[in-house]
């Protein structure tokens, strides 16, 4: 009895990821690909990697999202911190309004926010370029980093900052040494959505770009016609992710880790 | 290394006269202060004079202010009025990191993301010269709470006895004048509180440190303390060694939550210098010894108590030579505990009564029956008067 609960469930989360990870597993597999046509394998080759690595405009776009990813960044995660901070202040009953306005472009739809900052920068006359990118990149950034860090620091124990001042630290001190160390994986994981979705961002882009980044490049591409190139770019791009998850895991791995 | 704790503080930087601070006998004065909570007044007009060097509890029932009077003392409350001084120099608009005092919290509040060493280590920084030897400091304070060798361990792998002894090092490391404790011991299991009240107050001594100690527990307060603040309802209502705490509580909810219990209303006869002679509601006259009795009026109403252990049962009534106040009394119950049996008895007045008899001899108890009739004798001198209300 209790074996076949214990299949049904392992075969069950078995298609779950499997569901989950079999197209990424296909996308790499076929970046190696030697056929033209994706459908079809034909023999392992590294030759689409060096396709890429020899692709001018891609290496420039590539070259222009990761700038555009490392500013919005670090600006998204300076103000959606002390945004969280902010909020983390306010009583729960308070500044209802102030909180429901910062998260509110989580849910409003990419195209409508796309099409406001592309009207946006046309009323004010700002010249759609690099900067228009990152400012859209930050405008919608700001509201994941908030809420991560206001999570971060809903669970955070006042008498720990009351004890930091009681054996002498003023404001700076006891920012620096207890509350920044506690909120730290909360920025952490806020920076690193931040870069993802930066990087990845196609709807709101096309509307106020002046630049070509990455995903304009690759659906420009694929319009055009679907080759083991665009395989493999998407594949460096997963690895690029999983090497930046991986390096915030490490520096956040807990203090027992740290002690050995 | 230990010395260290003991010998010279640092160079008193908030008063305003270094060389009078040492003429000075308090540690901290309270001057009339007072916090509310919306309705609530949390502290109402406090003062007190705590001396230096001293045990100091603070002691009373689950929210009659003892935590919030220890934050403001502390600085991490603000007060609404009142004045609280520290060897002389009034810090009551000094914020809570330039205060020569350090708290030690309920729940210890560790940092938990320093080891052991880094929690004690963290407040050296911010002193004057307190980085030279940090190293040092840090061994030397960790081995007086007899820690040693757990520097490298974190918070969250250290046992509650632990973390209460890491809380104390992080402040005693500092070489405080005063150190505030708030219920240290009250996350500590019955065994190692007792440890614990022991060790504390031992390190006081030692340290000669003023201590202000938080407590509900009547019982660590009296085998800690040299002086109690006994509080209620944001007010003190009697503050004094611990002994007179005990035995001539001022007020009817000291002798209550001193566990006294055993009230006898009676109305005053006649006032003679320090003698009150009273008629009690169960028949009998007695002379009691007040300090106050001047203030008494004869025809007042008031209030005699005698605690369980001073009063003595027998089975017939003492001899008239017998100079002892006495009192007939019902038999209603008995717990027997082993080393003392605790009686209920009733008098003729239907008051209530619990006397407490050590057990000497063997069976002694077996004399009295359940609702049978038994004689109370208690030398008056420890009958403590009292008016109704607190004056
Ligand atoms: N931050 C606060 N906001 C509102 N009311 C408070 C606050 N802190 C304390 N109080 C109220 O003030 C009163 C005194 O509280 P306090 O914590 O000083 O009591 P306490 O004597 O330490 O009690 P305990 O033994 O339970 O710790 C209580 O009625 C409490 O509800
Ligand atoms: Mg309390």
């Amino acid at each position: 009895m209790k074996s076949v609960g214990r299949t049904i469930l392992r075969t069950y989360s078995s298609a779950v990821y499997a569901f989950l990870y079999a197209p990424i597993l296909v996308l790499v597999v076929y970046s190696f690909n030697q056929s033209l046509q994706t459908a079809r394998w034909l023999g392992f080759t590294p030759r689409w990697y060096a396709q890429v690595l020899r692709d001018r405009e891609l290496i420039e776009s590539a070259g222009n999202s990761l700038l555009v990813a490392a500013v919005t960044t670090v600006a998204a995660t300076i103000i959606g911190t002390l945004a969280g901070l902010g909020l983390s202040r306010l009583q729960a009953n308070r500044g209802s309004a102030t909180k429901a306005l910062l998260f509110l472009p989580i849910v409003i739809p990419e195209i409508v926010v796309g099409a406001a900052l592309f009207t946006f920068f046309v009323a004010v006359e700002w010249e759609l370029g690099f900067w228009s990118v990152v400012v859209a990149h930050i405008s919608f950034s700001v509201s994941y980093v908030a809420i991560v860090v206001r999570a971060r620091l809903a669970g955070f124990d006042r008498t720990l900052e009351e004890a930091a001042r009681d054996l002498g630290a003023g404001p700076l001190g006891v920012f620096w040494r207890v509350k920044f160390p506690l909120m730290l994986p909360g920025i952490v994981a806020g920076a690193l959505l931040v870069f993802t979705l930066s990087i990845d961002d196609y709807v709101i882009t096309s509307f106020v770009a002046g630049v070509k980044t990455l995903p304009l490049h690759i659906y420009a591409k694929l319009k055009v016609n679907a080759t083991p190139e665009t395989n493999a770019i998407s594949t460096l791009l997963l690895a690029v992710t999983i090497a930046l998850i991986t390096a915030a895991q490490w520096l956040l791995r807990s203090p027992r880790g740290r002690k050995k | 290394m230990v010395e260290n704790f003991s010998t010279v503080y640092i160079a008193p930087c908030f008063s305003e006269n270094p060389a009078g601070f040492m003429e000075n006998p308090f540690s901290i004065r309270v001057v009339g202060v007072a916090k509310r909570f919306g309705d609530v007044a949390a502290v109402d007009h406090v003062s007190l004079d705590i001396r230096r060097g001293e045990f100091f509890s603070l002691l009373g029932p689950s929210g009659c202010g003892k935590t919030t009077l220890l934050r403001m003392i502390a600085g991490l409350e603000e007060g609404d009025a009142g004045n609280i001084i520290i060897d002389g120099s009034d810090v009551t608009r000094v914020p809570a990191h330039r205060r020569p005092v350090n708290l030690v919290f309920q729940q210890f509040a560790l940092f938990p993301h320093l080891n052991v060493e880094k929690n004690v280590a963290f407040g050296l920084r911010y002193k004057s010269g307190g980085k030279r030897d940090s190293h040092k400091k840090v061994s030397a304070a960790l081995d007086l709470v007899r820690l040693s060798g757990l520097q490298h361990r974190y918070p969250d792998e250290l046992s509650g006895g632990q973390k209460q002894r890491v809380a104390l090092a992080r402040a005693l490391v500092l070489e405080p004048r005063v150190l505030l404790l708030d219920e240290p011991l009250g996350a500590l299991d019955q065994k190692l509180r007792k440890e614990m009240q022991v060790e504390l107050k031992h390190l006081q001594r030692r340290l000669g440190i003023t201590f202000v100690f938080v407590t509900h527990d009547q019982e660590e307060a009296l085998t800690m303390s040299d002086r109690i603040a006994v509080m209620n309802a944001g007010k003190v209502e009697q503050m004094d060694s611990a002994a007179e705490v005990f035995e001539h509580p001022s007020t009817p909810f000291v002798a209550e939550f001193m566990g006294a219990g055993n009230f006898f209303t009676a109305k005053v006869r006649e006032v003679d210098g320090a003698i009150v002679t009273v008629i009690s509601k169960a028949g009998f006259e007695t002379a009691l010894l007040a300090p106050n009795a001047p203030n008494y009026r004869p025809g007042e109403k008031v209030r005699f108590v005698v605690r369980p252990e001073k009063l003595e049962m027998s089975l017939t009534e003492p001899p008239p030579a017998d100079a002892r106040a006495r009192m007939e009394v019902t038999v209603e119950e008995r717990v027997y505990q082993g080393v003392a049996t605790v009686w209920t008895v009733r008098n003729r007045a239907g008051e209530r009564i619990h006397v407490y008899q050590q057990n000497v001899i063997h069976g002694a108890g077996e004399q009295f029956v359940d609702m049978g009739k038994a004689w109370l004798c208690w030398d008056p001198r420890n009958a403590i008067l009292m008016r109704e209300q607190k004056a």
